[in-house]
């Protein structure tokens, strides 16, 4: 039985990761009726002491929508989104600010939950 | 009592009022109702005048999209539930995106149900757990195929782009055969191997894995594609190994249809993905044999 590696969250998060494909592909995936890219990777990473992991990190993009707006991005472990990007209309950032457009999404590992929600930054808005 | 009755209603309405925000974006509108999501967002409500007087509204797919990114898979099950629900509320579920076209004078019941629909279609959230039970398997077949005792001199080397028809495929890992026998085979050896060459020569075996992800059939048709798209290249007659991970989440079909395209198939059940270093030299000697 595989462990619970949501601790190694803000490691994988912050580590450059390889996805095996190509722009060109991922686009081919979007443009089709299904409007979906959903890829599976493994990933090695280390944890804060210096130990070696090896985790299963899913890459899924979702423009099914005709509308930007409705568009998805996220990057999941577990089957849990741990990063992303959305759109909402109106949102209450984690320093209590309410924004709206598009932003990231993180997973809080304190709530094992992926709520954490990040003020839009200009490249975004 | 009937003047309080009054004064609750007055006060919904200015806090409905206050709460429901309206941005004009491109050539529509995008309402934010007040009503939250199980996963703790706004309603947004999209409204575009297609021609004078007729209303599109929709959530912009926002709803499914939003599933889909927390790791809710709409299985055929759940999007009849979110079809029946849509017809509920006289909207349609057509492509992840609750939908109603509408005149004028029904606008706003259109605009209330399509934020009903993308409230409600949210309640899988509750249920969705992560998933712990997959393990990475990826330096498992790397240590079986490096324990693999060939018949020939091999090199390992992973991720291994191979350009089919129509598209380029990365194979995990494939076995190269060497200088076939080997450098400290003898004189005799070599030529055996020249004549077993022109008889039978060494492939390289590629190793995939194949993981059923949401759909099972869907990337049993990838890695068929990947067969289909290597017919007529040189890569078409090297032997193709599908390590095929949890083996539980299969279908029948889904199997079938990887067994048709690769030369051996070594399906793994979750939790059992040790086996598969002592398993995949086994294979392998079957492939080379």
């Amino acid at each position: 039985m595989a462990s619970n590696n949501f601790f190694l969250v803000p490691q994988i998060v912050a580590d450059d990761k390889y996805f095996d494909v190509s722009r060109p592909e991922i686009l081919r995936d979007l443009r089709a009726p299904a409007g979906k890219f959903d890829r599976t990777e493994e990933h090695e990473t280390k944890d804060e002491y210096n130990v070696d992991f090896r985790v299963i990190i899913r890459l899924n993009v979702n423009c099914q929508s005709k509308v930007p707006e409705g568009w998805t991005i996220a990057l999941k472990l577990h089957n849990e989104r741990i990063d992303g990007v959305d759109w909402e209309s109106e949102f209450t950032a984690s320093d209590g600010i309410t924004v709206h457009g598009w932003h990231r999404h993180q997973y809080s590992v304190r709530k094992a939950r992926s709520i954490q929600r990040f003020q839009p930054q200009t490249s975004m808005v | 009592m009937g003047s309080n009755c009054q004064l609750i209603k007055e006060t919904l309405l200015e806090f409905l009022g206050n709460a429901i925000d309206v941005t004009a974006t491109r050539d529509y509108c995008v309402l934010t109702l007040p009503q939250k999501t199980i996963d703790d967002r706004l309603a947004s409500v999209f409204v575009q005048e297609k021609i004078p007087g007729f209303f599109v509204v929709d959530d912009g797919g926002k709803t499914a999209a939003e599933l889909f990114a927390q790791g809710i898979h709409v299985t055929d099950l759940k999007l009849a539930a979110l079809e029946e629900l849509a017809e509920r509320y006289g909207a349609t579920f057509v492509q992840g995106t609750f939908r109603i076209g509408c005149h004028a004078e029904k606008l706003n019941a259109a605009i209330v149900s399509i934020g009903q629909c993308a409230t409600l279609a949210t309640w899988y959230v509750l249920g969705h757990k992560p998933r712990f039970e997959e393990e990475p398997i990826l330096h498992r077949i790397e240590t079986g195929m490096r324990a693999w005792q060939a018949p020939y001199e091999k090199e390992i080397r992973p991720r291994v782009r191979v350009t089919g028809q129509k598209t380029e495929h990365v194979i995990d890992f494939v076995s190269f055969p060497l200088n076939g026998y080997g450098q400290t085979a003898s004189h005799e050896d070599h030529q055996i191997e020249q004549v077993l060459k022109k008889m039978n020569p060494w492939l390289p075996i590629g190793v995939k894995v194949v993981r059923p992800s949401d759909n099972a059939l869907e990337q049993a048709r990838g890695y068929g594609f990947m067969a289909y798209d290597l017919v007529g290249t040189q890569f078409e007659n090297w032997p193709r190994v599908a390590v095929v991970t949890r083996k539980e989440d299969w279908t029948q079909p889904a199997m079938d249809l990887v067994y048709k395209s690769a030369s051996i198939v070594i399906p793994i059940d979750t939790g059992e993905e040790e086996k598969l270093e002592k398993l995949l030299p086994e294979r392998l000697s079957e492939v080379a044999a």
